[in-house]
């Protein structure tokens, strides 16, 4: 599987467990941190650059690769825009 | 002609609220599916900035309670949140990128659970009613959009 499939299939899981209230303040989970870090090496970009692209502060991208970043949808969805991830075709 | 939002409510969780807010707003009349929930989630993004701002008035008001005044900017830094999520999402529409489009819809209607859960970690801090019923107003808004895109034709 490639890495960017299990980054969309961790987004579809964090997509649902971010409605169930228990998980607001889940860590990033290890398969994720890895997908992020895979997939902005892949494009061979610093972790400055990506965050410059979502607009966000260089510490955000490193919470999110060292798993101590709080999930965070919004995040995970510019990264996915940025990084190329394709969620998933509904039809 | 009525009939489009009729037919678009009717795939909403929140009939009346679709129907009511679409039929509202002046450009309705001419907008296809998509610019339907263009409009909604401006809507919510109207009701994510006037949260935002009601929460930031509230800070003005004098208290001794910085507890309550770390909570309330918290909340506030939220629905802003909220607001440029749904931003975000009026992009990925133009872009035709639905699914970024739903999934940061989702993230917007998340940003109040997560004011709602900043109170909680303080069992002191009584949360407001009108905050409640400011939080499931947007919830609602942003459900409607949801169901507006999820039958788009993607």
């Amino acid at each position: 599987m490639h890495i960017l499939d299990s980054y969309n299939m961790l987004c579809l899981i964090d997509g649902k467990l971010l409605n169930r209230r228990e998980n607001y303040d889940e860590k990033v989970p290890t398969e994720l941190k890895k997908a992020i870090m895979q997939a902005r090496m892949d494009k061979k970009l610093t972790q400055s650059q990506l965050a410059q692209l979502i607009n966000k502060k260089p510490q955000v991208i490193q919470e999110y690769e060292s798993g101590k970043a709080i999930l965070n949808q919004h995040i995970i969805g510019k990264l996915g825009k940025v990084l190329g991830a394709k969620l998933r075709d509904k039809k | 002609d009525s009939s489009l939002i009729k037919r678009t409510c009717k795939n909403t969780k929140y009939y009346n609220l679709c129907f009511s807010s679409l039929k509202s707003d002046p450009s309705s009349p001419n907008a296809d599916p998509k610019g339907l929930a263009v409009i909604m989630i401006g809507i919510g993004m109207t009701n994510a900035t006037s949260t935002s701002s009601y929460l930031s008035s509230k800070l003005l008001s004098p208290s001794n309670n910085t507890t309550l005044k770390r909570v309330l900017k918290e909340c506030a830094d939220k629905y802003s949140y909220a607001g440029d999520a749904l931003q975000d999402s009026v992009q990925d529409l133009a872009n035709e990128a639905y699914d970024y489009a739903y999934m940061h819809i989702t993230a917007a209607k998340d940003y109040p659970n997560a004011c709602h859960n900043a109170f909680k970690r303080y069992p002191g801090l009584a949360y407001p009613r009108d905050l409640a019923s400011r939080e499931d107003g947007l919830k609602h808004i942003c459900d409607v959009a949801m169901g507006i895109i999820d039958n788009l034709d993607w």
